[in-house]
């Protein structure tokens, strides 16, 4: 299955990919210009988050054991095929904002005009998500499982070069006395 | 570089890109390509950076957005956006007629035998002045402190003067709408605080704010065109190659860009023709020879050649037989500075507070001369790509009763005004040239002005030999009986001067108008800019819908974050002045905009 993967130190909360999501998946006209006097309003299905010392692009997860797929009475969310990304069926939608309330990361929005949710769908039937190919730094990546490995083993080699090049011991005194068995810091 | 043959028409544009590639000289097209994807929010005007508490901007799609930190909205940003650039923009003229102004309180004390005593004294009955018995001394004294009363507006004004520069019907309807200018400098300063600050003042009142600034440029421009022609003399068309092909490898070539006050304009053509020996002893056989970059300012009568127009401008400097180029403000593209540094080309800065200075204009010649020896033998390199234009044409009375009698029998459907640079959004030249050619065949006169003249001169279509080819039947004949009266045989599109002398235009118009029977005062007139970009063009573009000619924008307006700025334009301005401003956000294409002037000049 392939996901997108956020790189934090390039995101610099453009908001680029959340004006291209909302034109591309959600306007009548796939115009920018033309999107901008459209009513409703098209919505974006990410939302770039300012965090501690940064930015934060939110979309669905897609999540292996998704919790909204478990809370949707009436099987409007599913998955196409195992690993696929969650998807929504507008007509079997009811609006009970059941998922809403279940998702760990507020990333299903309600509609409450039209008495459905929207949520990113990874572009399903695009080669690539929207976002992905707007971001001009390239924070977003979209990659298979087999990158995203990859990517993780990448991130733990940097991790470790930084734990036993640090001379402040800072970060390794915190991780030598931590208590692995006890769970806690002694 | 995917795509050579979409960036520009021009040849010698075409010739250089593959050469500029292969030396990894970014030009202003890759600089596009890496600047992809543009920021939606600036695409749509919905940023601002006015204060220190920002940078804020404006979500179109998230309510939570919707405000800025101060609490502006959409509207207020995309007013705030285009009244910077008409500010910037009317800033060049403002510029100009200031050091006309006191280049003539200087000279006042200095004796008048070359100036044409029947022009100052229209002149300055234009201006209001009492002529009768007075000296050509007092009158030309007077004609500065008057200038610099309308600038600085410490004194009333007479009616007819107002009529004169700006036109009757005009002057009434701004007045009862309350756009009256006439205070150039408190409409600038009004506005530059306007928007720099929080103010209250309503989206509207920013816009009406810069209606009347583009106005006042366009006094500027009216009154700078007139004093300069005072000074200069009337000059007569002339034929002259465009593109740059037309540089020479045994001249020592320094370019021009941008204002330089005239006199010291005038000062440096006179030493290059003194020190044309000098430059012979260095090597250059054929002496000193002087250019204008692109046509921003080029005051009639000094009489200096153009090379190319604005997205070419780097293009020009890749021949390496450039020694100097003299800048001032201007349009000149800011990569110049770094392709100067790569190549022997010095550039020379003229501060804008500069006047006549005899030393200065030595040392520039001079500098050029020094220069030449410089020159890196194998970055020559000159493609022989030129095309025969004929220039500065002006229409006496003769020719203007012809052209409102052929306007009135219907046999011409109206004047087109053409002005505009390029954007690197468009082909280069690839509109206004089609734009062009399609008015021609439908018999409408074309007027054109700045670097969109020099677009259609290097198609060739201020080429006399090519009227007969490009012109419909009526047109073709008008010409014919145009070129009789002028005494010169007249090209499809007639070439008013550089982007600074659009005025000419409307002079042109107005002369025309005059002619015509009291029953159809109004003559269909239309004015195009199908590319556009730089900010004195943009203002020109302001001031012709000011004036109630219905005017044009080809290409992409940053308008598109507010409904009520784009519709104040495109709907509401015609209420006002008779006419309004045709733009979109994402450009118009040369088909609509063909079938859009139809519309306006069918009757």
């Amino acid at each position: 299955m392939k996901e997108i993967l956020v790189n934090l130190d390039k995101c610099l909360g453009c908001k680029t990919c959340e004006l291209r999501c909302a034109v591309e998946r959600s306007s009548k006209s796939k115009s920018l210009y033309s999107a901008v006097r459209e009513n409703p309003k098209p919505l974006p299905r990410i939302d770039v988050q300012s965090i501690k010392d940064g930015y934060l692009p939110l979309q669905c997860r897609h999540c292996e054991e998704a919790p909204c797929l478990n809370a949707c009475p009436t099987g409007a969310l599913f998955r196409k095929e195992d690993n696929g990304p969650v998807i929504v069926d507008e007509n079997l939608c009811v609006g009970c904002w059941m998922c809403v309330m279940t998702c760990p990361f507020g990333a299903i929005t309600p509609l409450l005009e039209r008495k459905k949710i929207i949520k990113c769908d990874l572009c399903v039937n695009m080669e690539r998500p929207v976002c992905v190919d707007a971001c001009p730094t390239g924070a977003l990546v979209y990659c298979d499982t087999q990158s995203a490995k990859l990517i993780l083993e990448e991130k733990k080699g940097n991790f470790i070069q930084k734990v036993f090049s640090d001379t402040s011991e800072g970060i390794r005194r915190g991780l030598l006395k931590f208590d692995y068995k006890q769970g806690s810091s002694s | 570089m995917e795509s050579i043959t979409r960036k520009s028409t021009d040849p010698a544009v075409n010739y250089f890109l593959p050469k500029a590639n292969q030396k990894k000289v970014a030009l202003c097209w890759d600089r596009y390509e890496n600047q992809q994807p543009l920021c939606g929010f600036g695409e749509l005007s919905l940023c601002c950076q006015a204060c220190w508490q920002g940078p804020c901007r404006i979500h179109p799609f998230n309510e939570k957005f919707s405000q800025t930190i101060c609490g502006k909205n959409g509207d207020d940003l995309v007013a705030m956006r285009f009244a910077q650039i008409i500010l910037s923009g009317a800033s060049h003229d403002f510029q100009r007629i200031l050091s006309l102004s006191s280049f003539l309180n200087q000279i006042s004390s200095k004796n008048f035998s070359n100036i044409d005593q029947e022009k100052l004294r229209v002149f300055a009955e234009d201006l209001g002045l009492e002529t009768k018995d007075k000296e050509t001394q007092l009158l030309m004294k007077q004609i500065s402190e008057k200038i610099i009363m309308i600038l600085n507006r410490n004194g009333s004004l007479s009616l007819p003067f107002k009529e004169k520069s700006l036109g009757k019907e005009v002057v009434k309807s701004l007045h009862t709408q309350g756009y009256l200018p006439f205070a150039p400098f408190r409409s600038y300063l009004d506005l530059q605080s306007k928007i720099s600050s929080q103010v209250v003042a309503s989206p509207i009142d920013i816009i009406k704010g810069m209606i009347r600034v583009a106005l006042e440029a366009y006094i500027s421009q009216w009154l700078a065109v007139r004093v300069e022609e005072l000074l200069l003399g009337t000059s007569s068309p002339r034929i002259e190659e465009v593109n740059i092909g037309k540089l020479e490898e045994e001249k020592v070539n320094i370019l021009l860009e941008g204002f330089i006050p005239f006199s010291l304009l005038k000062a440096i053509k006179s030493f290059a023709e003194n020190l044309q020996e000098k430059a012979v002893q260095q090597g250059a056989i054929k002496g000193v020879k002087l250019y204008n970059l692109i046509p921003r300012y080029n005051p009639r009568g000094i009489e200096i050649e153009v090379i190319t127009n604005y997205n070419s401008q780097e293009v020009s400097f890749l021949t390496g037989v450039i020694d100097l180029l003299v800048v001032g403000n201007g349009c000149s593209i800011t990569s110049l500075r770094r392709l100067a540094l790569d190549s022997h080309t010095k550039l020379f800065y003229i501060q804008g507070s500069v006047d006549y200075n005899e030393g200065l204009a030595k040392s520039i010649v001079k500098e050029a001369i020094k220069n030449f020896t410089n020159r890196r033998k194998y970055q020559i390199e000159i493609p022989n790509i030129k095309q025969n234009a004929l220039k500065e044409i002006s229409i006496g009375k003769a020719s203007s009763q012809i052209l409102s009698k052929k306007i009135q029998e219907r046999k011409i459907p109206g004047i087109a005004l053409i002005g505009g640079c390029n954007s690197v959004r468009e082909s280069q030249d690839k509109k206004t040239i089609e734009i062009v050619r399609s008015l021609l065949k439908q018999n409408i006169l074309c007027l054109a002005a700045g670097c969109a003249a020099e677009s259609l001169a290097k198609a060739g279509l201020l080429d006399a030999a090519n009227t007969n080819i490009c012109c419909g039947q009526e047109l073709k004949l008008t010409l014919g009986e145009l070129s009789k009266a002028e005494n010169i045989s007249l090209p499809p599109v007639l070439h008013i001067g550089s982007c600074s002398e659009l005025v000419r235009g409307v002079e042109i118009i107005k002369e025309v108008e005059k002619n015509a029977s009291s029953e159809q005062s109004k003559i269909p007139v239309v004015a195009l800019f199908p590319e556009i970009s730089q900010p004195p063009a943009i203002c020109e573009a302001i001031w012709t819908v000011s004036l109630g000619i219905p005017t044009l924008i080809g290409s992409p307006a940053p308008v598109g974050g507010s409904e009520l700025v784009y519709d104040f334009f495109t709907q509401k301005l015609g209420n006002i002045f008779g006419a309004n401003l045709i733009l979109s956000p994402e450009g118009i294409s040369s088909s609509k905009m063909v079938s859009k002037v139809s519309r306006f000049l069918k009757p």
